[in-house]
């Protein structure tokens, strides 16, 4: 009995131990400012100014900022709607030389007032969400565009659109229109079916690279999931290394896979040489390529099937010693 | 019937007549009124009936204030679309917000708005 007491204690005191090294290194929890009744009490007490009139009520669902981060009040650093809004004394206390009740300081939305100018709206969205994947927000094609961040997210909401993987295509669409016809057509990235969203591809903060590319070039980009196209290959393609957009367009095509144009007219952009020189297939080589080919003849292997790929498998590069021909 | 149940009848049917609403809110679609006036953000400054700092009087109040004197459907209906001056509660004034409709103008969307108030 004594020996099973002995090692109960010996496993409580090794616990123990443990528990107190573990706290050690995860480090204690932040300092959110202090008494969290007291910050989320004066919070409260700066948003009954507006939540007086702004209440369950208002035509807009206001109050289901509660429901967001920036709601929570007993963080201190959770701003109130003075933050965002400004202090708007003249909305509060009236303005003798406006016509009924003068506007807020910061105007977001579309409403009784003028919407705020976009560069003042940023501002005080960037004034805490600065950095990282906002740093190149500044000369960014939606800053110069006159974007600003309350165009696409909803603030109030406790569902930001934007957000949300399921809903964001329908917002970035709402501008973005003949991408989005392009994802109906026959081959295109899964977008429809909520696989791939936009800002798996694009950062719409900005970026250092082009179209809002959440990577410095296209490739990185791409080769985020097409990873086996990357190489290093022995026998490269060139234009492969260059952009896959030389051959591809990412948002959909009528021609698989993704294709800008359909092989070999494809292919031909670059490749004037050798097997057109000698066996003509084009639509003016005697109606071939619609089927009115002479008795008993076959069809050009290169124009049907894949069309150069029917043999140049290994199009985006190749490994194999057999040559620099990317047939396998 | 006899003559003792005649009196108590009609104070029955006195009591019952009072329990009513006015004879101008029976007509008044409370919906429509009520959908009119979240529209025209009326409730950021009225509640309709609870006590609140608000800058407006709750609708029960103008409803009370009103109630019985000649005159006082069409002095609201001025009220709320002349664009009137009001006094709010720290003294400035401010022309009160003029209520619109869908189409503009229509009366008698105004006119079920202000039913509603004084059915309150």
């Amino acid at each position: 009995m004594n020996a099973i007491r002995r090692a109960l204690l010996a496993c409580a005191l090794l616990g123990a131990v443990g528990a107190a090294a573990a706290q050690t290194a995860s480090g204690p929890l932040p300092d959110l400012g202090g008494g969290h009744r007291a910050t989320a009490q004066k919070g409260l007490k700066r948003d009954a100014v507006c939540t007086r009139c702004h209440d369950e009520m208002d035509p807009k669902p206001i109050l289901a900022i509660y429901q967001t981060k920036h709601g929570a009040r007993g963080d201190a650093r959770t701003p109130d709607c003075q933050t965002c809004h400004g202090e708007s004394m003249k909305h509060l206390k009236g303005d003798p030389n406006v016509k009924g009740r003068a506007a807020p300081d910061v105007v977001f939305g579309k409403g009784a007032f003028k919407v705020s100018d976009d560069k003042l709206r940023e501002e005080v969205c960037l004034a805490c969400h600065k950095g990282t994947a906002r740093t190149h927000w500044d000369g960014g094609q939606h800053a110069t565009n006159g974007v600003a961040c309350n165009n696409c997210h909803r603030i109030h909401s406790a569902h930001d659109r934007v957000r949300d993987r399921k809903t964001q295509t329908e917002v970035c669409f709402g501008c973005h229109k003949e991408q989005r016809a392009d994802t109906h057509k026959i081959s295109t990235h899964p977008i429809d079916a909520g696989k791939v969203v936009c800002s798996d591809c694009h950062n719409p903060h900005g970026s250092a690279g082009p179209k809002l590319l959440k990577k410095n070039t296209v490739n990185e980009t791409c080769w985020q999931c097409h990873a086996e196209k990357r190489g290093p290959f022995l026998w490269e393609h060139q234009p492969v290394n260059e952009a896959c957009t030389n051959c591809h367009t990412p948002h959909g095509s009528n021609i698989t896979p993704l294709l800008k144009s359909r092989p070999p007219f494809l292919c031909d952009e670059c490749h004037d040489g050798p097997h057109n020189s000698r066996t003509p297939y084009g639509t003016g080589a005697a109606g071939i390529q619609g089927g009115l080919l002479p008795a008993g003849a076959n069809p050009n292997s290169n124009a049907v099937g894949r069309a150069c790929m029917n043999c140049h498998v290994m199009v985006h590069g190749s490994n194999s010693p057999a040559g620099a021909y990317l047939h396998r | 019937m006899n003559k003792l149940a005649r009196p108590a009848l009609l104070a029955a049917l006195a009591s019952i007549a009072l329990a009513l609403p006015a004879p101008s809110a029976i007509g008044a679609d409370a919906n429509a009124a009520l959908q009119l006036a979240r529209q025209n953000n009326c409730f950021r400054c009225h509640t309709i009936a609870k006590e609140s700092d608000k800058d407006g009087p709750p609708y029960k109040k103008v409803a009370e204030k009103y109630r019985g004197k000649p005159g006082a459907e069409q002095r609201l209906i001025e009220h709320i679309t002349s664009g009137e001056m009001a006094t709010f509660k720290d003294g400035h004034k401010e022309a009160h917000k003029i209520v619109k409709t869908s189409p503009p103008k229509d009366m008698a969307q105004i006119r079920n708005l202000v039913d509603w108030i004084l059915a309150q």
